[in-house]
């Protein structure tokens, strides 16, 4: 096996996990305190991709396009959660699910008319536009080391906001017990906008980061929602510990299964039938996964039991 | 003289509408001249099979299951790579949909139904998901380019025929009322009492002596399998089947065309299906941007009506009490 | 010997490190009226949840009718003719009394997994849900909807169903509660006409009610069983009367 060629499907399997945290951070804290199921989070993430996009392709500035995208779109968050989602806290899940699927459906035909042309391509900052050498040879994306670096600040950041602040002492209890919150008597409705507002935040930050690597597309949320789900599930719901642990491992297998199944499976089955099948069982090596960890832990690695 | 005060008349007469609606519909697709409308309501009732079926576990049964998509792509594609293979018999393919949709379910079921809640929403998602992007990966049967079905289904006679537009309908129509009174027969069973009462109360059915999991496993597949006959007749009709069929975004639709039109209601399915389409025709007109519409109408029906038209219908009563 | 229909040995189980039953052992016998009494918090509805299997036990055992049922899950335990009732009336609001009762009768004829044939055609569940309706003087609610019922009506129901399942031991979690007096004597009366027919493990709050139906008095305190033994000799004990009658 060639090392380099391993060490860079960790890295980026390592960046993609980063990219997967930031997602499923903000679902994980929504669901956690709120008891809402945001489908529309995913959304954010496209909203972040074109106006982060948008705004560096004005200005040139990617460090602008990254300081007013997030939060501009953190703003659109609150406003929703202001006008629709509040609304919907003390509802059944069927009705949450409902309501941010037709967010969805406005959001992504509200892209498609400001943004008329088949989505936004992007360019690389220049000053990120470039390789360093690691060890083995490898010429490494400096741009997605950039990526993999910011994501670990938002973790380490998310920790301490949880571990050491009075914020994160409500969000730490809204997951375990949700009624705890109403007995704290806090400013509830403030709580949860500003909650919402950080997940929206998160999810717009991995937006901007991700449209040099893969454009703004109108629908680009949908596809990206399920794998956090995905990851927030097998994580276990409400935690931000659980959630880091597996984008990681989601990420990780994801991208090792997609470049390594095949050698894998050839030895076991004959090279062509390995070849043919490799493709279709790295795409659902992930799903495959979780299911493996409902089976023995039906509440995800760190969920809590009460929920 | 049927009194509009009492709701179950109300329903019926809304019921017989609806059905009537469908059965004439090619009847006044050709006093119209707009033969094209024929296979809008062939789809229309399609969705309303899909509907009738999600309705069985999402509306009797509380299962939020946001993957029921899967079940029509399960349909779709077995009529299409058995055409793809040559074989058009009609009946081979029913029954290799039917055993494949039972083993699905059957399989997925036993996974989802372990969990509750917001992880069973997110299970069922992610499973038809994960075959959705299984159908993306294989080459052979047009991986996201879809695969193009030939040959319709073979009926085996003359006398009817999927390739004539009246008959393909007359056969949907009939299929769309035998699920519907197999769903009557159903909850109106003691199976049927199972699941509704599960929904309600799932400890005090396990205390009367009800394994609740095997009753909800039976129901998913149930629902399954139905879905799977909405998918072989799909692919009949468009002649075609591609991944779109089953992305979760389509579960989303059929769930709103239960939520629209009244969660276990008998016909909430076929009236949530057939105002939908209406809805969706109409505001293509205003702007074809119509999603920027529709969106926030889901949104409105969800907060302000969320029994859908069959409250409204119960709603009338109290204001004329 | 008498028969012993429940047996339970050292039964435990904790929340969060807390101990809700502690080293319970208790028999119920054949054909008895056992009270479990106790102040709020005891551990008594724990205790007949584990019973019951609605929760798993941490350790220990329970026997019914000489099988060991401690690993049997609450559908197996019902069938085997454990019927328990809740606390908090946990009748399915949206269903008619009869339908409600049928559903307990439907529960012991066979499986129900024919989906076909509708439940009301069914005359031999229909029949016995009226008449034990009928029974607990609610026939003339046959065709209401629970959820209407009032209060009292309701515990009614709740009692209705648990009959229905026809069982060999009766679990009851504070039948009176919430009931006025007169409800609550009617109930009382009806309760001891079951005296003869099934074995009844009994919650109650109602000092009066519990010795005027036990044959047998067990209490709990902080998850432990204190005292256990008849009437006469839980009113005399100086142990009881500290810990909980002494209060009055």
């Amino acid at each position: 096996m060639e090392w380099a060629l391993l060490i860079e499907q960790i890295l980026n399997g390592i960046q993609f996990g980063v990219l997967l945290f930031l997602l499923a951070a903000g679902l994980t804290l929504t669901f956690g305190i709120m008891d809402l199921v945001n489908l529309a989070h995913g959304t954010m993430y496209m909203l972040g991709a074109f106006i982060g996009a948008t705004i560096f392709l004005w200005t040139g500035s990617f460090i602008l396009a990254l300081l007013l995208a997030v939060p501009i779109v953190a703003g659109i968050g609150i406003l929703t959660e202001i006008t629709t989602l509040r609304t919907l806290y003390q509802r059944h899940h069927l009705d949450q699910v409902l309501a941010t699927f037709g967010l969805i459906l406005f959001f992504n035909e509200l892209v498609q008319v400001v943004w008329p042309l088949d989505g936004l391509t992007v360019p690389f900052p220049k000053y990120l536009d470039s390789t360093v050498p690691l060890m083995f040879g490898i010429e490494y994306s400096v741009y997605r080391l950039m990526i993999i670096g910011s994501g670990l600040i938002v973790a380490v950041g998310m920790w301490a906001l949880v571990t050491k602040t009075r914020l994160g002492m409500l969000i730490r209890a809204g997951a375990t017990d949700r009624t705890m919150i109403y007995a704290l008597g806090t400013n509830i409705r403030l709580l949860f906008t500003l909650v919402f507002g950080i997940g929206t935040a998160l999810g717009a930050l991995a937006g901007v980061l991700m449209a040099p690597i893969l454009g703004a597309n109108s629908g680009m949320g949908e596809q990206i929602i399920i794998i956090a789900f995905v990851v927030i599930v097998i994580g276990g719901i409400g935690s931000v510990r659980g959630c880091f642990i597996a984008a990681l491992i989601t990420g990780l297998i994801d991208s090792l299964g997609r470049s390594f199944l095949d050698v894998i499976l050839a030895l076991f089955i004959p090279v062509n039938a390995a070849e043919a099948a490799a493709p279709a069982i790295s795409s659902m090596l992930i799903y495959i996964f979780m299911t493996l960890i409902l089976f023995f832990k039906p509440q995800g690695l760190f969920g809590s039991q009460t929920q | 003289m049927l009194s509009l005060d009492n709701l179950q008349n109300r329903r019926k007469v809304l019921g017989v509408l609806v059905i009537g609606l469908c059965a004439l519909a090619p009847v006044a697709a050709n006093l119209l001249d707009e033969p094209y409308y024929i296979n809008l309501f062939a789809r229309l009732m399609i969705w309303a099979i899909a509907a009738i079926s999600l309705n069985l576990i999402l509306g009797y049964g509380g299962m939020i299951s946001f993957g029921h998509s899967l079940y029509l792509g399960i349909g779709a594609y077995t009529v299409g790579i058995f055409a793809y293979y040559d074989i058009n018999n009609f009946y081979i393919q029913l029954v290799a949909a039917l055993m494949a949709g039972f083993c699905v379910a059957l399989v997925f079921g036993s996974i989802c139904l372990r969990t509750r809640g917001v992880y069973f929403i997110m299970i069922t998602m992610a499973l038809t998901q994960m075959i959705y992007f299984l159908s993306i990966s294989i080459e052979e049967f047009g991986s996201d380019d879809g695969l193009i079905i030939y040959v319709r289904s073979e009926l085996g006679t003359d006398l009817i025929s999927f390739d004539n537009p009246i008959h393909r309908y007359y056969v949907i129509f009939l299929v769309m009322i035998a699920c519907l009174y197999f769903s009557h027969r159903l909850i109106h069973s003691r199976f049927g009492y199972v699941i509704r009462a599960a929904k309600s109360n799932e400890t005090r059915m396990e205390v009367l002596g009800y394994p609740t999991f095997r009753y909800r496993l039976a129901c998913f597949v149930i629902a399954g399998v139905m879905c799977t006959v909405a998918g072989v007749l799909s692919a009949n009709v468009e002649k075609f089947v591609s991944p779109d069929i089953m992305h979760w975004t389509r579960s989303g639709e059929l769930i709103f065309m239960v939520v629209l039109g009244g969660m276990a209601s008998m016909m909430g399915p076929i009236t949530g299906a057939l105002v939908f389409w209406l809805l969706s025709e109409f505001f293509a007109r205003i702007t074809e941007h119509w999603h920027l519409i529709f969106g926030p109408f889901l949104i409105l029906v969800v907060l302000l009506s969320p029994r859908g038209i069959d409250g409204l219908l119960a709603l009338k009563r109290s204001a004329n009490d | 010997m008498t028969d012993v229909l429940l047996r339970i040995k050292d039964l435990n189980k904790s929340f969060g490190g807390v101990l809700a039953t502690d080293n319970v052992t208790l028999d119920v016998e054949q054909g008895e009226i056992h009270a479990l009494i106790g102040p709020n918090g005891a551990g008594k509805t724990t205790l007949i949840s584990q019973i019951s299997g609605i929760l798993e036990s941490d350790s220990g055992e329970i026997e019914f009718d000489g099988k060991p049922i401690t690993r049997l899950k609450a559908p197996a335990r019902s069938l085997m003719g454990i019927a328990r009732s809740f606390q908090i009336t946990s009748i399915l609001k949206d269903f008619t009394c009869q339908e409600n009762v049928a559903l307990a009768v439907q529960a012991h004829f066979g499986h129900s997994f024919n989906i076909w044939k509708p439940v009301a055609s069914e005359t031999n569940i229909q029949n016995r849900a009226i008449s034990v309706l009928d029974s607990i003087g609610m026939s003339e609610h046959c065709d209401t909807i629970a959820g209407e019922l009032a209060h009292g009506e309701q515990r009614q129901l709740e009692l209705a169903i648990a009959l229905a399942m026809d069982p060999k031991l009766l679990v009851l979690d504070e039948p009176l509660a919430g009931m006025g007096r007169l409800d609550s004597a009617k109930i009382i009366e009806f309760l001891k006409g079951l005296k003869q027919k099934f074995t009844i493990l009994v919650i109650e709050h109602d000092m009066d009610a519990v010795f005027t139906l036990a044959d047998r008095i067990s209490v709990m305190v902080y998850g432990r069983l204190i005292a256990s033994g008849s009437p006469d000799d839980i009113r005399g004990d100086s142990l009881v009367r500290s810990a909980y009658l002494g209060k009055d």
